[in-house]
């Protein structure tokens, strides 16, 4: 997408498609065509292996390793997200949103901090955000999340096969979000964080690994740009080229879909290779490393997206 | 020890023999227990009156000034000298816990410099003072002109200075009092003689300064493009001299610090800007080269501080005209500290007239921000405690605050932390204390906390801070301060309708100022003239 047409009827029309069953199809033939190659480099590129051991148990190894690291985190956010906690915030909104989110939430403490100049709006809107609203969206994204949870078999969750079927457009109707402040980026991370059962992540490094997995194409897009990237051809850059970040714009549940279905072709992949079955508590916790390793592997180009002389754009976790 | 026993202990070594001018009236004053306000010019010495009276009381004196710039200043001067000062701005949030710990304790600096925000906003640092108030010999407030909401300096934390000294000594306690200012006007002097309980007023007879000679350009319409032909050409017959140019603007297309630098830095060499905008580290660069005379140029607004000492600045310029002849004059008077002869020039052009009437007629606080901060301090649902981060507010936020709470809509309760979260145990004490709390809530939030308990928040604040001078808790993290408040009443048209008129008269007042002196200069009056006029000197 680019962003001078925001608004426009091009805009508009990109919008549609990405939520539009028929063009995820055409994106996810040429997604899927791509993924062996990268599946196979993920499998045997360096996890730092043991010589003793076999693959198999090596990667069972690696595997705990990914899987202990996302609990730690995670028990940061359980602390806090607590349901029944969440009560008790509302009782002192503003410690809520000074305390709680803003020095406990690993994700919107290290954005705070974060150096990187593509953050200083975002910055801004946090620091105005009123204190009761950002109370209310993340009450509405705990309670959600309990809900969809509790109600999300794993039958159920294996039988979805289209944008509408993961129901996570309900999120916008459930007021999860707070335009400007809170997003999918962030929405994304508390979510994966608490059930990586069955929420991704679309950290900006997703985004990034579907934009290489559709062979950085534009797809049916009017403005002849990747519907994974926001081109910001009317912001100025440092540089003096055309930047692009990830589509922060991107729907939320177009991008599950994909992910889900990138697990499910390296689920399979691991169980063929290494009669393995990665769990399923944690099964999102795969992608990420998986999305981590494709962007990884063009790193470069993707420096050259972002601006190469912010270095800190890399590394933000939104 | 005597004054005389101080100034050869300390001062000898700077070759400050003997006192001048009103140093030594002003310093017995002191001594003598007046509280006093001393206006001096820059140059003649005022920090002077403040290290020797604190050193012959021989207590420990608190300075509040403004600009951190200024007591960075100062602190190094003194600790030069072997004494024992102590600077909380400058230091992390674990340090000033460990210092102010030390201070609750009775181990007292000689010198504590602090901002006024803090003064009005740290409950720590009020409560550890309160303890050890017998032990304080002397509160200075420097560059005391920023009290006054008539001038463009105003500070809100400014006015609440005297209560905060009210609630560290009470208000029949005070110990000795000194305010310094370099320009003040009738109007202003009042304000502060009134809010201090100034028992003695000293006017040094020299606040003009002989050795600045001063011109006004007048341009009259030419536009202010035009005026950096006149630079350049003062740049010119100045060469290899300190300069200070006043712009008065960080961003925009043009005419601003930023701009100016960039344009002039293509001419001339060793050139810099200096404004609010820049990191505390960029200031003390390009402070320390100024002063060093590695840079010799340096466009900046206001935010190139007041007294800041750089004795050889020979050049100081208005870009734009200043506000009033009292801030003319007191940037003026930046130059020629050493006592040799210094310049000023000041670029007059209608459209900058203009412009700093829009400045004026925009500043302070309007019924549009004073509506939107009373409505972002209403509590939540039915809750009658709010809570404020002070830091996070924009300046005309902490304008309306501060008005809101003079005007007693609200009223601050306690100055604390949002979360005991922070803490950890370092004694007995200090452990059940955090496991009561969290039996409580799981959220240690302070407002939680005492709305289950039923009891009030300054209650356990005050517990929060003895705790902590006894060495019961230390700190995990960096505390979350907050300013705890209740809303006393509604804000009513009719207080608004108040609060806006006052509003108003000022800037009317500040507007006639300004224009009296656009007037001067548009009848060719000399500078001279318009400053002992305005300034009353004769």
């Amino acid at each position: 997408m680019r962003h001078s047409m925001i608004d426009s009827y091009i805009w508009e029309k990109e919008f549609k498609l990405m939520l539009d069953q028929e063009h995820f199809e055409k994106v996810w033939d040429i997604v899927e065509s791509s993924l062996d190659d990268f599946i196979t480099l993920y499998f045997d590129s360096s996890k730092n292996p043991i010589s003793v051991l076999k693959p198999k148990d090596n990667l069972n190894l690696y595997i705990r390793k990914l899987i202990d690291e996302h609990c730690t985190e995670q028990d940061r956010y359980i602390e806090i997200f607590d349901p029944e906690l969440m009560d008790d915030y509302e009782e002192d909104v503003d410690g809520f949103k000074g305390e709680i989110l803003s020095k406990r939430c690993p994700v919107i403490r290290v954005t705070l901090n974060s150096k990187a100049a593509v953050l200083k709006d975002w910055k801004i809107a946090y620091k105005l955000a009123s204190p009761q609203k950002l109370y209310d969206t993340f009450y509405n994204i705990i309670s959600f999340a309990e809900e969809y949870n509790d109600d999300m078999t794993e039958e159920e969750f294996n039988e979805i096969d289209t944008i509408e079927g993961n129901r996570l457009s309900e999120l916008t109707e459930d007021a999860c979000y707070l335009t400007g402040v809170i997003g999918t980026g962030i929405l994304s991370n508390v979510l994966n964080n608490l059930y990586p059962r069955i929420f991704p992540n679309m950290f900006k490094i997703g985004m990034f690994a579907l934009y290489i997995l559709s062979e950085k194409k534009a797809i049916e897009m009017g403005s002849d740009s990747s519907e994974f990237l926001m081109v910001k051809d009317d912001i100025p850059s440092k540089t003096g080229i055309i930047e692009a970040e990830h589509n922060y714009y991107y729907p939320y549940e177009t991008f599950a879909l994909y992910t889900l279905r990138i697990y499910r072709v390296l689920d399979k992949e691991i169980q063929v290779r290494y009669k393995l079955k990665f769990p399923d508590e944690y099964r999102f916790v795969l992608i990420n490393d998986f999305y981590k390793y494709i962007v990884e592997s063009q790193r470069k180009d993707i420096q050259t997206l972002l601006g190469n002389d912010d270095i800190y754009k890399f590394r933000i976790p939104i | 020890m005597d004054k005389y026993e101080v100034l050869e202990k300390y001062f000898k070594k700077d070759n400050i023999v003997s006192f001048r001018g009103k140093q030594e009236e002003a310093i017995d004053a002191v001594l003598a227990g007046e509280k006093v306000l001393c206006l001096m010019p820059t140059g003649e010495g005022k920090s002077l009156i403040y290290q020797v009276s604190g050193l012959c009381i021989g207590q420990a004196v608190i300075v509040i000034s403004p600009l951190i710039a200024l007591m960075k200043q100062q602190y190094n001067d003194l600790v030069k000298k072997g004494l024992r000062c102590l600077f909380l701005s400058e230091l992390d949030y674990r340090n000033q816990f460990k210092e102010l710990n030390s201070i609750a304790k009775g181990s007292l600096p000689d010198f504590i410099f602090i901002s006024p925000e803090r003064a009005a906003n740290d409950g720590h640092l009020e409560f550890v003072l309160n303890l050890i108030r017998d032990k304080i010999g002397l509160v200075v407030v420097d560059e005391a002109h920023c009290i006054s909401q008539w001038g463009e300096d105003f500070r809100p934390a400014y006015k609440t200075i005297p209560d905060f000294i009210n609630r560290v000594f009470g208000s029949n306690s005070w110990p000795h009092i000194l305010c310094l200012t370099a320009t003040l006007n009738n109007d202003d002097r009042r304000q502060i003689e009134s809010d201090f309980g100034i028992t003695k007023t000293i006017i040094s007879p020299n606040l003009w300064r002989t050795n600045l000679n001063l011109t006004l350009i007048n341009l009259g319409s030419i536009k202010d493009d035009s005026k950096d032909d006149i630079l350049q050409r003062i740049f010119e017959k100045h060469k290899g001299e300190k300069i200070l140019v006043f712009v008065h603007r960080k961003h925009g297309s043009k005419g601003t610090t930023r701009t100016l630098y960039r344009k002039f830095s293509e001419m001339y060499t060793g050139i810099d800007f200096f404004d609010a905008d820049i990191s505390d580290s960029e200031k003390n660069r390009i402070l320390q080269g100024f002063k060093d005379g590695s840079i010799k140029i340096v466009f900046a607004t206001s935010a190139f501080g007041m007294g800041v000492d750089i004795p050889d600045i020979r050049v100081v310029v208005h870009y734009l005209i200043s506000e009033s002849v009292e801030q003319y004059y007191q940037e003026v008077g930046r130059a020629g500290r050493d006592g040799k002869p210094a310049y000023g020039y000041l670029l007059y052009t209608k459209q900058s007239r203009n412009g700093r009437k829009r400045l004026i007629e925009s500043s302070l606080c309007n019924e549009e921000i004073l509506r939107a901060e009373y409505a972002n301090r209403i509590p939540r649902r039915g809750s009658e405690l709010g809570s404020i981060k002070y830091e996070e507010l924009t300046e005309e936020r902490r304008t309306a605050f501060a008005l809101l709470i003079e005007y007693k809509v609200i009223n601050v309760v306690a100055k604390g932390v949002q979360s005991t979260q922070c803490y950890k145990e370092s004694g007995n004490e200090g452990k059940q204390f955090l496991k009561e709390i969290k039996e409580v809530t799981a959220t240690q939030l302070t407002k939680v906390v005492c709305k289950r308990r039923g009891t009030p928040i300054n209650s356990l604040i005050s517990n929060i801070w003895r705790l902590c001078s006894k060495g019961e808790l230390s700190l995990a993290s960096s505390p979350g301060k907050a300013i705890f408040y209740t809303i006393n009443k509604e804000l009513y048209d009719d207080i608004v309708e108040e609060i806006i008129n006052d509003q108003q008269v000022k800037r009317e007042k500040r507007m006639e100022a300004f224009m009296k002196f656009v007037t001067a200069i548009e009848n060719d009056e000399s500078a001279e003239t318009i400053v002992k006029t305005a300034l009353n000197i004769t």
